[in-house]
């Protein structure tokens, strides 16, 4: 520390008020506190203030706010009575918590569904390697992968599949969302997987992947949709029980050389009509999810 | 920059501030017991707060029950940044605006008032020292809101300059000078008018 004679310090009325209401960290207080034992402007200053505290505290001693009891069951009436606001989120925390309905979605989706799924594309991996013929490859690629989608698809959502449903249906997300999100799991799943065996069963240089890809695709999409309609409309095991009749009368014919009434090939192709039509449904299917009358 | 939690509060260490913020976070849970506990904390603190604010009781008792149901719907935001009393506090000043809907809360005339050097001292408090309690106390009543405001918040609820402004939503140094000409208004209103210059 310097020791010429210091220099004044400065005069510290902006602290002052502070001071006195005693909000000031130590360093300031004491700064003050030195400064005022030399200072008699601003100690006339300080008696100001003081005074002026010292007016508005007596004059709110007499008031007291509702105690608790008086206050507290109105509060719960107001709350109860006025549904929230929703809350608009911004973009980045709205990805967000669409990122944690699909993680919260992929554990609530019932187990059977993931392991069935894996469980059928493994038989028909096998089927393909060890025992198809190579012009039965396309037939069964194109019979049996849709009917596999078709199969989660049905028992997707609905409170016969859905263990958790109470948990989803007093989640603020509304059931739209939910199916939304279940439906992206399941086709990112079952896509991949499908994606997955075509690759195996393609030719080692992955010629006729396209090719092989086509005879699956469209009717997967188209027939899940058809699923996932039927199973919110009548329930799971109608829907699946619907998918698998409709497949019948395509594979039937193949099988038995019998004909039989059955939807024209033309419907069963992988072009973008079909897959607009597949689309279509798949919207029909989200907008009745949120209609949906809700179980007794 | 000035630590927003004081530990002079209440008598309460910090344990005591850290506590409360814990509250809160029950109260953005959904529990009810939460509320109620800050409720009895802070009530008294935010109702004579909302009385500088209008001095309707009866409207002020509706701002304090505007007030703890926006904090039940609000909770899940608080951060922790502030003390819980001065985010209290700053909701009831937000559900005062809306339903005063004056312009007096959010003027900002301290701009057009000529401004001394910060720090020096003010000659004509002589004249504030000199009044009768009853006089600065009726001459405090009459104050513009935004002075009364920002001196009922320093010297009743006392709070730190940076909780303030964090309430009022100003700078600090806006704080201050708002400080400052308050003095200078209630000074100038127990000037007799024929010695004003």
């Amino acid at each position: 520390m310097s020791h010429e004679a210091p220099a004044a310090p400065p005069h510290v009325g902006d602290l002052l008020a502070a001071y006195i209401s005693n909000t000031l960290d130590p360093v300031q207080t004491r700064q003050v506190r030195r400064h005022l034992a030399v200072c008699g402007a601003c100690q006339a200053e300080e008696e100001t203030w003081r005074r002026i505290a010292a007016a508005l505290q007596t004059s709110e001693a007499a008031v007291t706010a509702p105690s608790p009891t008086t206050m507290l069951p109105r509060i719960w009436a107001r709350i109860d009575a006025e549904p929230a606001p929703p809350i608009r989120l911004p973009p980045a925390a709205r990805l967000a918590l669409g990122g944690r309905i699909v993680l919260a979605q992929a554990r609530l989706i019932h187990r059977s569904v993931w392991l069935a799924s894996a469980c059928a594309f493994a038989a028909v991996l096998i089927y393909a390697l060890f025992a198809a013929r190579r012009q039965e490859l396309d037939t069964v690629l194109g019979l049996a992968l849709p009917l596999i989608t078709a199969a989660g698809a049905a028992f997707l959502y609905g409170p016969e599949a859905d263990p958790a449903l109470e948990i989803t249906q007093a989640t603020p997300v509304p059931a739209r969302g939910v199916l939304l999100a279940r439906c992206g799991l399941l086709v990112a799943y079952d896509l991949g997987l499908a994606l997955l065996l075509t690759a195996l069963l393609a030719g080692p240089a992955g010629q006729g992947l396209d090719r092989l890809t086509a005879l699956w695709l469209g009717p997967m999409a188209l027939l899940s949709a058809i699923s996932l309609l039927g199973s919110l409309l009548a329930g799971p095991l109608v829907a699946f029980g619907g998918a698998v009749a409709l497949w019948l009368t395509r594979l039937l014919p193949l099988v038995s050389g019998a004909s039989l009434p059955r939807a024209p090939d033309g419907w069963w192709q992988t072009n973008p009509p079909i897959l607009l039509v597949a689309a279509a449904l798949f919207l029909l299917a989200l907008l009745y999810a949120d209609r949906r009358p809700l179980p007794a | 920059m000035d630590s927003l939690v004081s530990e002079r509060r209440c008598g309460m260490g910090e344990g005591g501030a850290a506590g409360e913020i814990a509250l809160v976070a029950q109260v953005a849970a959904g529990e009810r017991l939460a509320l109620a506990a800050l409720y009895t904390l802070h009530h008294q603190a935010v109702f004579r707060y909302l009385l500088q604010l209008t001095p309707d009781r009866g409207l002020a008792e509706e701002l304090l029950q505007d007030t703890f149901v926006a904090a039940w719907r609000g909770a899940g935001r608080f951060e922790g940044r502030s003390a819980v009393k001065t985010w209290l506090l700053g909701i009831a000043r937000r559900q005062a605006h809306n339903a005063l809907r004056g312009p007096s809360l959010l003027l900002d005339g301290d701009a057009a008032l000529a401004s001394q050097p910060a720090t020096d001292p003010d000659p004509g408090d002589v004249v504030l020292a000199q009044a009768e309690q009853a006089q600065l106390a009726a001459a405090l009543k009459r104050l513009p809101l935004i002075y009364r405001e920002v001196l009922a918040l320093a010297f009743i609820q006392e709070l730190s300059s940076a909780e303030m402004a964090a309430v009022l939503g100003i700078p600090l140094g806006t704080v201050k000078s708002r400080l400052r000409n308050g003095k200078r208004a209630l000074r100038d209103r127990l000037t007799p008018r024929e010695e004003l210059p």
